[in-house]
C-alpha cells in the first residue's frame, strides 16, 4: 500500500514537465542571442543570419579600451572579492559564534543591499565622495561593490560556520594551539569552502557589477561601463556581442563553480533575505 | 586516603549565567590516578563543571588547582588537561593520523619522532594501519577512540571526557566501558568522565559525584553511593529504590527500633546509621533486598497485599501495597524464589529483610 | 604621569581586585570578541552606507541656487516633487511597472518552484545552480539582451518577417512600458523563485499523504494544503523583486521608451545633466518611503487575507 501511494506523489508530471523546459527556454533563451549573433557577420541583428565569422572577436582584440577596462575590472574585482571575503569570514564568525548584543538589526543592516535597490546606495555614496572631495576613481568604484558584495559573503559564509561543531575550534585549543593557531589550523581549512565559494562569487558580481559603477566611476572605465558607452553606437553592436558573449562565459563559468562549491550557503541566501 | 596526591582541586566554585545559577559551592578534591565521573541529569551543571576545569568557562567564584597550580589565569591552551568531546570534535580536514598528531606541532618534534608516537597511540588504541583513514570513514566507536589517542597523546596530567559513550548505540557502549577502564588502567592518567548514565559511572569510576540542579550531592565509591545513599535525590538516581516513612521507637544497644508507616511492623536498623535522628523518618530499601512470603516468616515481618506480579526472565518483580491500600513496595526477587508456589494477586503476603538493609535518608 | 595610577598598577596591588577583574573580563570575553570582529564590517557598512544615507536625507532638504545651494534647511523638493504631475506619475508608474512585473513573475515562477520541489529528486542541486546562474551574471548584458530580442530590427521582428507572418516590424516591441515589464521580470526572477521553492520544500511530505488519506483530490489538495503553506514564500518573493524592481535604472534606460522611464532614471537625471542633486536626493528619499507605505500596505493585506482565509 505504501509504495503505491508515495508512487501517487512521485510520478512525473507531464505539463509540469513541459513547463520546465518552457522556462528553461525563456530563461536562456534572450541570453543566447547574445553569443549566437557575436558569430554574424552582418553588422545589424536580425534573421537571417548570412553568414559566421570570428571577426568581431579578432577585433576585440585590437580593441586598447577593451583591455584597459578589462584590466580595470579584474583589480576592482579581485579586491573586492578579496576584501569583502576577509570581512565576510570574520563578520559571519561573530553572528554564528559570539553572544553579540543587537545580532538580528545587525545582520538586517547587512545584508540591506541585498533589496533595496542599488541606485540608492550609489547616489548617496556620490554625494559624501563629493562631499569630502575624493576624486572618482576605480577606488570609489571598489568601496560602492563592498557594499553589494559583503551581504553575499556573509551569507554564504553563515551556514560554513553554523555547519561544523563549535567544539571544533575548542579541542584545537585544549590540545594546546593559541587562538592565532585554531584560526589557521582549524577554522580556515574547514570553511575553505565558503572561501572560495565566496571569492569566486564576489568577483563576478563586483566584475559585472554597472549601477554602482555608473554613478561612482571616474575617467578610468570597467568593462559594464565601456559596454554601457558602446550602446549608444549600434555600429559597434557585433563588437559589444563578442565581448558581451566572453564575459558571459567567464561569468558564468565562476558563478557555476562558486555555487557548485559554495553549496548550501548559496541556496539559502535568498531565504535569509 | 588523605595522603594521596591531589590532582584537582576544586575550592568552593560557583558559576552563574546572568540569574541561572548552574553550579553552587563545589568543593572536591581528585586524586592522582583516580577515574572519576560526575554523574547528573541534563542540567545539572556536571557538562559546566568539567568546561571549567578544561577552561572553556571561568568559574563565578571559586579556584581551579590543577596538580597545585591555580588555573584562575590559565587559558585552555595552556592547561595541563586534554579533553574528549561529546561528539568527539574530529577535525573533518585531517585523516586520522593528523588528527591524533595535532597537538604535536608545539613540542617541535621530528617527524619520525612524531611518527612514532602516532603509531604508538593507533596500537594503544587498537587501530593500527588506520592512519591514512579520512575521518569520515570511521565508524563511531573508532571516532571514539581517535579523540582518545589525540588527547593522550600530549600525556596530560588529567584526560576529561564529556559523555565520551553518548553517540554509541547500546552494545558499543558497553564494550567501549571495558576498553575505557582498560585503558586508564594501562594509561595510569587521572581520568575525569562526565555521564548522565548510572550505570557508566558505576561501572567505570573509582569514585563518583552525583550531581543535581548544580549542586554536589554526594561523592562516594559506587558501592558506597548504592548502599548509602545520603539522600533521597541520590537514591533515586542510582538504580530503583522504595521509599518508607517510619518513626523511630527506641533504642537496644547497637540497634534502634523503627515502625514503619502503613504496615505498623516493628523493625530494626543499625543505630550508628540514624546519626541521632529520632521521631519521623525518610527511610529507603532497594527492591532486591526484599524477600517476599506466602506465610508469615515472623513477628517483624511486613505484611501487605500482592497487586501486581511482573515476569522479566531471571527476576521477577512484585508489586505489594502495605496495609490498607497505603505505600507500595516493588520487591525483586529472582524467579527460583517462586520454587514454593506463585503467589496469587490479590492474596496477602509478607515481607522481610536483613537488618541492614534499611537506609535513612537526610532530606525528602 | 606618576600621580595617575594605570589600572595595571591597581590591580597589582590588590589581589582580590586583580582576579574579579579577569574574571568580569572573561565573561565578557566572548561578546567583546565578537563585536570586535564585526567591527570592521560595521564601520566600513558605516561610511560607505550610514553616513551617506544621513548625508542624503539631509541635502533633500537643501535647495538648488544656480550651482550653489541656497542657505537653510526647506520641504521646497518634497513640495514640488508632491506637487508637479511628472513627479508624481513618473513614482506612481515605477510602482505599478514593478508591481506588474512582480506579479507577472510571482505567477510565472511558482509551477517551476513547484516542479523543482515535488517532481526533481536527482541533482536537485544542479538544477537550482541552473535556474539561478544567470542572476549572479552581468545585469546589463542580460537587459540588453532583451534589446537583441525585442528590437525593431531584433530577433522577433526580423524573425516574423523572415517567416512572412508580418509584413512590417511591430514598433511596439521594444522602448515599450511592456518590454521594461518583460525584461525586469526575466532579470529578477530569482528573487522570487527562490523563496517559494524554499517554502515548498519544506512542506512535510507526510501532509499531502494525509491529506490524500482525507480523501482530498489532487486539486483540492493543492489549494487546500500547498498553496496556504507557501504563502510565506510566495510573500518573501513578492517583496524581494518589487523593492529592488521599483529603483530599476538600467532596464527603462535600455528597453524603454520616453514614456516608459522609471523614477531611478529620474533620480540619475538629477545627477547627470539637470544637476539638482538636491532634488536627487529628495526623489530618492521619497522612492524609498512610497516603497515602504506599499511594502506595509501589501503586509497588512496579505495578513488580512489570510485571516479571512482561515
Amino acid at each position: 500500500m505504501k509504495p503505491a501511494r508515495r508512487h501517487e506523489f512521485h510520478r512525473p508530471n507531464r505539463a509540469l514537465q513541459l513547463y520546465a523546459v518552457f522556462f528553461m527556454v525563456l530563461l536562456y533563451g534572450p541570453i543566447l542571442f547574445i553569443p549566437l549573433f557575436s558569430f554574424s557577420a552582418g553588422l545589424y541583428i536580425r534573421f537571417p543570419i548570412e553568414s559566421f565569422t570570428l571577426d568581431w572577436y579578432g577585433r576585440l582584440i585590437g580593441e586598447r579600451p577593451v583591455l584597459r577596462a578589462l584590466e580595470n575590472s579584474l583589480r576592482v574585482g579581485v579586491s573586492v572579492a578579496v576584501v569583502s571575503t576577509c570581512l565576510g569570514v570574520f563578520a559571519a564568525k561573530a553572528l554564528v559564534r559570539y553572544r553579540v548584543p543587537g545580532k538580528g538589526p545587525i545582520l538586517g543592516f547587512i545584508l540591506l543591499p541585498l533589496v533595496v535597490p542599488p541606485i540608492i546606495f550609489g547616489v548617496a555614496m556620490l554625494l559624501m565622495v563629493n562631499a569630502l572631495n575624493i576624486p572618482l576613481s576605480l577606488y570609489t568604484i571598489a568601496a560602492g561593490h563592498i557594499i553589494i558584495c559583503l551581504p553575499f559573503s556573509i551569507a554564504i559564509l553563515m551556514p560554513r560556520f553554523e555547519g561544523y561543531d563549535a567544539a571544533m575550534e575548542e579541542a584545537a585549543a585544549d590540545l594546546g594551539e593559541n587562538g592565532w593557531w585554531v584560526f589557521w589550523r582549524v577554522t580556515v581549512p574547514i570553511i575553505m569552502p565558503g572561501i572560495v565559494a565566496s571569492l569566486l562569487l564576489t568577483f563576478t558580481v563586483s566584475f559585472d557589477e554597472f549601477v554602482m559603477a555608473f554613478f561612482l566611476g571616474g575617467t578610468d572605465l570597467t568593462l559594464p561601463l565601456y559596454i554601457w558607452g558602446q550602446l549608444r553606437i549600434p555600429r559597434n553592436f557585433p563588437v559589444v556581442l563578442a565581448l558581451g558573449t566572453l564575459i558571459l562565459l567567464f561569468s558564468f563559468a565562476l558563478v557555476f563553480l562558486g555555487l557548485r562549491i559554495g553549496r548550501r550557503g548559496a541556496i539559502k541566501l535568498v531565504d535569509r533575505g | 586516603m588523605s595522603e594521596r596526591h591531589v590532582m584537582i582541586r576544586l575550592s568552593n566554585i560557583s558559576k552563574r549565567f546572568g540569574l541561572f545559577r548552574a553550579i553552587e559551592h563545589a568543593d572536591f578534591d581528585i586524586f592522582r590516578g583516580e577515574f572519576f565521573s560526575i554523574l547528573g541529569a541534563s542540567g545539572s551543571g556536571k557538562t559546566t563543571l568539567l568546561r571549567i576545569m578544561a577552561g572553556f568557562e571561568a568559574a563565578s567564584e571559586g579556584t581551579v588547582h590543577i596538580d597545585g597550580a591555580p588555573m584562575d589565569a590559565v587559558p585552555p591552551h595552556q592547561r595541563p588537561v586534554n579533553m574528549v568531546f561529546q561528539n568527539y570534535a574530529i577535525f573533518p580536514h585531517l585523516n586520522v593520523a593528523d588528527n591524533i598528531g595535532f597537538g604535536l606541532r608545539k613540542l617541535g618534534l621530528g617527524r619520525a619522532e612524531r611518527q612514532r608516537r602516532i603509531d604508538e597511540m593507533l596500537e594503544l588504541i587498537a587501530l593500527p594501519g588506520y592512519g591514512a583513514r579520512r575521518s569520515d570513514q570511521l565508524s563511531g566507536g573508532q571516532r571514539q577512540r581517535v579523540a582518545l589517542a589525540r588527547a593522550l597523546i600530549l600525556r596530560p596530567k588529567v584526560l576529561l571526557l564529556d559523555e565520551p559513550l553518548g553517540a554509541l548505540d547500546k552494545q558499543l557502549r558497553a564494550q567501549m566501558q571495558t576498553e575505557l577502564r582498560a585503558l586508564q588502567r594501562t594509561v595510569g592518567i587521572t581520568f575525569v568522565l562526565v555521564t548522565h548514565d548510572q550505570e557508566e559511572a558505576m561501572a567505570l569510576s573509582d569514585r563518583v559525584a552525583v550531581m543535581d540542579e548544580g549542586r554536589v550531592m554526594q561523592i562516594d565509591t559506587p558501592a558506597g553511593l548504592y548502599e548509602r545513599p545520603g539522600s533521597r535525590k541520590v537514591a533515586g538516581f542510582i538504580g530503583s529504590m522504595n521509599f518508607l516513612r517510619g518513626v523511630v521507637l527506641g533504642r537496644d544497644g547497637a540497634m534502634a527500633r523503627v515502625q514503619i508507616a502503613g504496615g505498623g511492623a516493628v523493625c530494626r536498623m543499625p543505630a550508628d546509621r540514624l546519626n541521632g535522628a529520632h521521631g519521623d523518618l525518610d527511610l529507603a530499601i532497594r527492591p532486591e533486598k526484599i524477600a517476599l512470603h506466602a506465610r508469615a516468616p515472623g513477628p517483624d515481618a511486613l505484611a501487605g497485599v500482592l497487586r501486581d506480579r511482573v515476569f522479566l526472565g531471571e527476576r521477577v518483580h512484585y508489586t505489594v501495597a502495605l496495609g490498607d491500600g497505603g505505600e507500595t513496595v516493588i520487591v525483586s526477587a529472582p524467579n527460583t524464589a517462586e520454587a514454593d508456589g506463585v503467589p496469587q494477586t490479590g492474596s496477602t503476603v509478607w515481607l522481610s529483610w536483613p537488618e541492614t538493609a534499611l537506609m535513612p535518608l537526610s532530606d525528602t | 604621569m606618576a600621580v595617575i595610577q594605570s589600572p595595571d598598577s591597581l590591580t597589582v596591588m590588590d589581589g582580590r581586585r586583580n582576579t574579579s577583574f579577569r574574571r568580569r573580563l572573561a565573561a565578557r570575553f566572548d561578546t567583546l570578541r565578537g563585536v570586535l570582529m564585526l567591527l570592521p564590517t560595521l564601520v566600513i557598512l558605516g561610511v560607505t552606507v550610514a553616513v551617506p544615507f544621513l548625508l542624503m536625507s539631509a541635502m533633500s532638504l537643501w535647495e538648488q541656487v544656480g550651482f550653489g545651494y541656497g542657505d537653510g534647511w526647506s520641504l521646497g523638493n518634497y513640495a514640488e516633487i508632491a506637487g508637479e504631475p511628472l513627479y508624481t506619475t513618473l513614482l506612481l508608474r515605477s510602482l505599478a511597472m514593478a508591481m506588474a512585473a512582480t506579479l507577472m513573475t510571482v505567477v510565472l515562477v511558482y509551477p517551476m518552484a513547484y516542479f523543482l520541489a515535488f517532481h526533481v529528486h536527482r541533482n536537485k542541486l544542479v538544477w537550482l545552480i541552473i535556474i539561478t546562474l544567470p542572476f549572479w551574471t552581468s545585469y546589463l548584458l542580460r537587459v540588453f539582451a532583451w534589446r537583441v530580442v525585442l528590437g525593431y530590427e531584433g530577433v522577433i521582428n526580423s524573425g516574423l518577417l523572415e517567416l512572412g507572418l508580418i509584413d512590417a516590424p511591430l514598433d511596439f516591441l521594444l522602448y515599450s512600458r511592456s518590454a521594461v515589464i518583460i525584461t525586469l521580470a526575466h532579470a529578477w526572477a530569482a528573487f522570487a523563485l527562490l523563496p517559494i521553492y524554499v517554502s515548498l520544500e519544506k512542506i512535510d511530505k507526510s501532509l499531502l499523504e494525509a491529506s490524500a488519506d482525507l480523501g482530498e483530490g489532487p486539486v483540492m489538495r493543492f489549494f487546500r494544503v500547498i498553496l496556504p503553506l507557501s504563502m510565506p514564500g510566495v510573500i518573501a518573493g513578492t517583496f524581494l523583486m518589487f523593492i529592488p524592481t521599483v529603483g530599476d535604472y538600467v532596464t527603462p534606460a535600455l528597453v524603454g521608451g520616453p514614456d516608459a522611464q522609471m523614477i531611478g532614471n529620474l533620480i540619475a537625471l538629477q545627477f547627470g545633466t539637470v544637476n539638482n542633486w538636491p532634488m536627487g536626493a529628495a526623489l530618492a528619499i521619497t522612492m524609498i518611503l512610497a516603497i515602504t507605505l506599499v511594502g506595509l500596505m501589501f503586509l497588512a493585506l496579505s495578513r488580512l487575507l489570510s485571516r479571512w482565509a482561515r
